[in-house]
């Protein structure tokens, strides 16, 4: 009789039913997969509603959006010289080819005094190339490509869309997940990750928007093939390191713009 | 990207230190309930207890546990009360506080024949002030009156 | 099974005593319902989700309990109690122990 009283109570400690019976690895690797096919779908409705008001926006509004965004620190910049009147005139025969880039912004064109490649546009137009960039790439038909990259940005009103897709997902995730802290790190990890996905994206696009350009301005686009080689003989970062950053991998790009009208 | 990966590590370190702690906390719970089978604690009101035996001696014992999860289990409980639903990681910590402080109650009492009236009071020692950046501590204290006949 | 949270069963006597069972869980409800419930601060009253969420973890900590005590062979808790503790924001956590006994009735 007690020998059975002790068998009941050693089922009783081995069973340990106050504990659910899960693992805590897979459990959390269920959430993670959980809250990841949330912050997608977030995504892509931010980026849906973001892109179905955008383009129907007209030029006006745009203008007038842009310029209220246009506040804060410029960077320093260098004084006109001959490389700046050489990319003007590059710029004068882009924006002809494009309704798009039509009537909206004067394009001003800017040195910016740094060493690294690298040339951007701000989302009022204004476009600034680095020193190192002028420094290494003299070919105008090289220019024209980066030029009609960075116009092509501004001609999909990719600042805007950027811009629209992240305050939509903020104001969700702000809504629901305010109160967590751990909850937010995972969902902006996340959320980081997919919004690169988008950029790489537009890099994308731009590219080809500067194939195009290039292609009706020479009729080849060497220009653009020229400076993807250039590209990957400065860079030296792996592959898979793409899924990371900004921007495809150059081979990528390259791929895709070799053989390509 | 780079704290992404810091996250990563944190959560993978903590995830196995984590496991092999409480594994080795629950082998020693295991252990020690199963040294204290034969002295079943009675939870029973002091009213009706009553015995024809000499009683030789009456202690109040007590015994207390403090104890906190870890990074891992925090944030996973974290990610699931997004969800809803069990927070399984939770239970555990709780269930080896509370075990462990009934079984330091019970070491306490070692001679005795019943421990009887036991109650068991829990609470969070967490900053009060940010409950949300803090991470739950649980303190519980177990206590009984333990009698031993003569 | 019979739960009382006073010393005995009324009408029954106590045959065997098995020691103390104790049940508890840790729940909490999704991020919508938790936003709800802070919209509904706002205006006060009850708060349903939860209480909701406070029945959900008695029901499973007293269950688990009834388990505990239906190993050992008991058909009664008695001198039940429930704890209540806040572990995070927005989850609930149930405690509940008791004496496991077999009863039988009297005479």
């Amino acid at each position: 009789m007690n020998k059975n009283i002790e068998d009941k109570y050693l089922s009783v400690i081995e069973n340990n039913i106050n504990v659910g019976k899960s693992n805590a690895g897979t459990e959390f690797l269920i959430l993670l997969a959980g809250i990841a096919g949330i912050c997608i779908l977030l995504y892509l409705f931010a980026d849906a509603i973001g892109c179905f008001f955008i383009d129907r926006m007209s030029n006006e509004t745009q203008v007038k959006i842009e310029n209220a965004f246009s506040f804060g620190t410029k960077p320093k910049v260098s004084d006109k010289n001959e490389n700046i009147t050489k990319l003007e005139n590059i710029r004068d025969k882009i924006v002809p080819l494009d309704k798009n880039l039509q009537g909206k912004s004067e394009f001003p064109i800017y040195e910016v005094p740094e060493k690294q490649i690298n040339a951007f546009i701000t989302p009022n137009g204004s476009i600034f190339f680095t020193k190192g960039l002028l420094k290494e790439i003299r070919d105008e038909e090289v220019l024209t490509f980066v030029m009609a990259h960075e116009l092509g940005h501004y001609a999909h009103r990719d600042h805007l869309k950027s811009m629209s897709r992240q305050i939509i997902v903020a104001l969700i995730t702000s809504m629901f997940a305010s109160e967590n802290k751990d909850i937010n790190l995972t969902v902006n990890s996340i959320s980081g990750l997919s919004g690169l996905t988008y950029s790489r994206r537009q890099e994308k696009e731009a590219d080809r928007y500067a194939n195009r350009t290039v292609y009706r301005l020479y009729g080849n686009n060497k220009g653009a093939v020229e400076f993807f080689k250039l590209l990957e003989k400065k860079e030296k970062s792996p592959e898979f390191l793409q899924y990371f950053s900004t921007h495809p991998s150059t081979k990528q790009r390259l791929h895709l713009i070799q053989n390509r009208r | 990207m780079g704290d992404i990966l810091l996250l990563l590590i944190v959560l993978g370190i903590t995830f196995m230190t984590g496991t092999i702690i409480e594994k080795k906390h629950f082998e020693k719970i295991k252990k020690r309930e199963i040294a204290l089978i034969k002295k079943p604690i009675i939870n029973f009101g002091a009213k009706t207890w009553h015995t024809n035996k000499k009683i030789k001696k009456i202690e109040l014992v007590t015994g207390e546990c403090v104890i906190s999860g870890d990074y891992f289990k925090n944030f996973v409980a974290s990610l699931k009360s997004f969800f809803g639903g069990r927070l399984t990681t939770f239970e555990s910590i709780l269930d080896r506080g509370r075990r462990e402080a009934i079984l330091r109650m019970r070491e306490k009492a070692r001679g005795a024949n019943f421990i009887i009236n036991t109650r068991i009071e829990s609470v969070m020692v967490n900053d009060t002030y940010n409950p949300q950046d803090s991470v739950p501590q649980c303190a519980i204290i177990a206590y009984g009156t333990a009698i031993t006949y003569e | 099974m019979i739960l009382t949270n006073i010393e005995s069963v009324p009408g029954m006597v106590i045959t065997a005593q098995y020691g103390l069972v104790t049940g508890s869980t840790v729940r909490a409800k999704n991020a919508i319902k938790d936003f709800g419930a802070g919209l509904k601060n706002m205006v006060g009253g009850e708060l349903k989700s939860y209480t909701e969420l406070l029945t959900e973890a008695r029901e499973e900590a007293i269950q688990r309990m009834q388990q505990q005590a239906q190993m050992m062979g008991a058909n009664a808790v008695i001198n039940v109690r429930l704890a209540t503790s806040s572990v995070t924001v927005g989850a609930a956590e149930v405690y509940a122990y008791g004496t496991a006994v077999k009863v039988a009735p009297k005479g």
